[in-house]
């Protein structure tokens, strides 16, 4: 049984561990608990709140990153950290998923690959927590691997090849290991295919995209015509070779998808190394210190993360029970547009039209009220800001027990 | 490692009827490619104005006019639609993915085209469903795109973009003000010769990557020019280059005549030259073929106004040795982007149409499109 960490120094120095594809125990880190141990006796008056060590160590991340000194210590804490957000949504998305090939360990491994992204993302200054910001990003990662992983197990090759984006192409290539040259040329030939050939109906429900089958002999020779002519030193490629090309990075595409687990740069429990940027000067973590004790108090002063909360709570009471219920389903119990389509018995495209209404109109009670209350001019980014405000608290106001009653 | 931290949350039902329509209206392309860009295209557009007006106020129209869309898909994939005064270019997808954005040059480098945003939409033919996506201004692309001049487009990461499409309706709903549009050097005017030399060249059906085969410069130079870019998709139809039918009326009164508007006597219009009432009135006419069995006249008179403008009627006559013009046969008057603005229809034993006489300001360009069955006749007109 999957049991939530409540000690902070376990919080941040273990990890889940798998075993037969569920969860077993909870793995110290050894390293990271010594680290975790030492800080703790350095915080004067002493802190236990995981909130303040992970902002702490998001500062480090940080600074670590603009010093160009990446550490993996300070990295591992974070993503020790991050375990149950990114637990609860690879949960969710395989209970959500039934057709997955993948497993749960598969799921959080993948999902956890994306801590990157969360730590690029997340704008420590808006108030909001990182654990709130990691469960939005980790339930959106997982819910869109998921959509493609399965849409590219049922094409054939040859709509695969119409589905991807050019970007997605040279990756999944170099993910193979091709040179560039093997790769500008992989590419020209998709862009011929690209331009010449298309499914000859595709209103007729027995030619839909998905089936595409094999372009014959002669679309194969236009193909290759194009290819010379393109081609910047007028390179010939026999149709078949084309074909054989197409085919190549059509596997590419569908590999890139399911990464070997191995090769992703997160820590593998239970081992240790030793690393010189691992051990960061005592005096820099000191004042980092007090600065942040310093925030904390200024933050509590100012509330203004209370106030949104509490103008929100006032915002979603507000609203007709069938949306309350359409945002209880989509953000606590994580389930994907479909399956809220099947619950309510009605189709996805409705359900997507009405979250997104409800979403839309949230977004704009709360950005009027951000220019009048807190008297800020308004600007798109700033917009943008807001809506991942108000996506991390929906995310966080339903992912909290005492509010799923409502 | 792909990233694919966007999720698409916007799904749009594509309308039954869309997609056959999409289908069906748009086989006259002589590439696949071509009819396929067109098709998405049809069906993004529809099924995502469809969705604006139904679900949000805002009023949508399609730049720079519904009929002049077919020569756009001929020639680039993308839609403008104007929400108020916000354009927005509509980049129909397949892909499953949102790892970038991918926008032709032209919607980019030409003055004329520029948009305020691009916004990438996910057609799903399988499921029959329209995803809304990632979105970026014209400021972005310009100044955190890459340009790849191999295929000439300009490409930005989804990492960098929103793909909250609410933020972009708020933002309008809120009129919130940003710099959209980066700067674009405006590209040179075509001289009527080059440009004639170009089309002649880059209209060859047989063509089938017309934008990649002359720079830039001279592609954007013609297709920022609405006549021209009318005129490369009649040619993609089979149609002969018109490039000779623009006629500059201000030269009339000059008394400059090109040799195929000839005066009313030497084409024995009596009939018409009767009706002149007014002394200032400049009538001269034209013997169109609108095919090989059918020749009709057109008639245009023209009068200087006091306020710097011309006043315009347009009449269409039988060929001299016959009484009734064909049934059937339609006078319309568009726009120079092929819009209609008024159009008239014969009947049976109708002797001839007419368009309501109306007056026009100096440099403003219009079509007279005569339209017999499967045939249509342009002619083109500058002020």
């Amino acid at each position: 049984m999957f049991q939530p960490r409540t000690d902070v120094i376990k919080i941040f120095a273990s990890f889940a561990q798998f075993e037969e594809e569920i969860f077993v125990r909870w793995m110290i880190d050894e390293k990271l608990r010594r680290s975790m141990e030492s800080c703790l006796r350095q915080a004067s008056p002493r802190r236990d709140s995981a909130e303040f060590w992970a902002l702490y160590w998001y500062k480090q991340w940080q600074s670590s990153e603009s010093t160009k000194m990446p550490s993996s210590l300070v990295r591992n804490h974070l993503i020790a950290y991050l375990q149950e957000p990114c637990y609860r949504a690879s949960e969710k998305a395989i209970a959500n998923f039934p057709r997955t090939k993948l497993t749960l360990p598969d799921c959080f491994q993948l999902a956890m690959a994306q801590v990157d992204t969360i730590f690029r993302g997340f704008q420590a200054d808006q108030g909001f927590n990182l654990k709130s910001y990691a469960i939005v990003i980790f339930a959106n990662f997982v819910k869109e691997n998921l959509r493609q992983n399965h849409e590219i197990h049922i094409c054939s090759p040859w709509a695969l090849l119409r589905k991807v984006s050019q970007k997605r192409l040279v990756e999944s290539l170099q993910n193979q290991g091709l040179t560039p040259n093997l790769i500008a040329k992989s590419v020209l030939a998709w862009q011929c295919y690209k331009t010449i050939y298309f499914p000859s109906d595709p209103q007729a429900s027995t030619t839909r995209t998905r089936q595409l089958p094999e372009p014959d002999l002669s679309v194969l020779t236009e193909m290759a015509t194009l290819y010379k002519q393109l081609h910047s030193q007028s390179e010939t490629i026999s149709p078949e070779k084309l074909k054989y090309s197409l085919l190549a990075a059509a596997e590419a595409i569908r590999k890139y998808l399911y990464p070997r687990l191995d090769s992703l740069n997160t820590p593998i429990p239970g081992q240790e190394s030793q690393e010189f940027q691992d051990y960061l000067p005592a005096s820099d973590s000191d004042s980092l210190l007090s600065d942040l004790i310093a925030i904390e108090e200024e933050q509590t002063r100012t509330s203004q993360r209370l106030e949104i909360a509490e103008f929100l709570r006032q915002a979603i009471s507000q609203l007709p029970d069938s949306e309350k219920q359409l945002l209880q389903l989509y953000y606590q119990e994580n389930l994907r547009q479909q399956e809220i389509a099947a619950r309510l018995n009605t189709k996805q495209y409705s359900i997507s039209r009405k979250l997104s209404r409800i979403r839309q109109g949230l977004l704009l009670k709360l950005a009027q009220w951000t220019q009048t209350t807190l008297h800020i001019s308004l600007t798109k980014d700033l917009l943008s800001n807001i809506s991942q405000v108000l996506e991390e608290w929906l995310a966080s106001y339903y992912g909290n027990p005492e509010n799923n009653s409502q | 490692m792909m990233q694919t931290i966007h999720p698409i949350e916007l799904w749009l039902e594509i309308p039954a009827t869309v997609s056959q329509q999409a289908w069906q209206a748009n086989q006259n392309y002589p590439h696949p490619h071509q009819r396929w860009t067109a098709y998405l295209n049809q069906i993004a557009l529809a099924t995502f104005t469809d969705y604006l007006q139904q679900e949000q106020n805002f009023p949508v129209r399609v730049w720079p006019s519904q009929e002049a869309l077919p020569s756009f898909w001929g020639v680039v994939e993308g839609t403008m639609i104007e929400l108020d005064t916000t354009k927005i270019l509509l980049l129909p997808r397949e892909n499953l993915d949102q790892d970038e954005l991918r926008v032709p040059q032209e919607w980019v480098d030409i003055l004329s085209w520029r948009p305020d945003y691009y916004l990438a939409m996910h057609v799903d033919l399988d499921e029959q469903v329209v995803g809304i996506g990632v979105h970026c201004s014209h400021q972005q692309i310009k100044t955190q795109g890459d340009y790849q001049p191999s295929d000439r487009t300009y490409t930005i990461s989804g990492e960098d973009l929103v793909s909250d499409f609410n933020v972009l309706l708020v933002s309008l709903q809120l009129s919130l003000q940003e710099v959209t549009q980066a700067d674009v050097q405006p590209l040179a005017s075509l001289s009527p010769t080059q440009a004639e030399n170009l089309l002649r060249r880059l209209g060859n059906p047989e063509n089938l990557l017309p934008r990649l085969m002359v720079p830039f410069s001279l592609w954007g130079g013609l297709l920022q020019e609405p006549r021209y870019r009318e005129q490369l998709y009649q040619l993609y139809q089979g149609q002969e280059l018109s490039v000779n039918r623009l006629t500059r009326l201000t030269s009339w009164l000059e008394d400059i005549f090109s040799n195929d508007w000839r005066s009313l006597d030497s084409l024995n219009l009596a009939l018409a030259g009767r009706r002149s009432e007014v002394d200032q009135e400049i009538k001269r006419a034209k013997i169109i073929s609108i095919d090989s069995d059918h020749r009709v006249i057109l008639l245009i008179s023209i009068r200087p106004e006091t306020d710097e403008k011309i006043s315009i009627s347009l009449q269409l006559f039988p060929q001299v040795e016959q009484r009734y013009l064909p049934e059937q046969i339609q006078l319309q008057l568009c726009g120079e982007n092929a819009e209609v603005l008024q159009a008239v229809q014969a009947r049976s034993q109708d002797n001839y149409l007419q368009i309501r006489r109306f007056k026009a300001s100096r440099e403003l360009t219009f079509q007279v499109q005569i339209i017999l069955g499967e045939s249509r006749q342009i002619e083109t007109f500058v002020v």
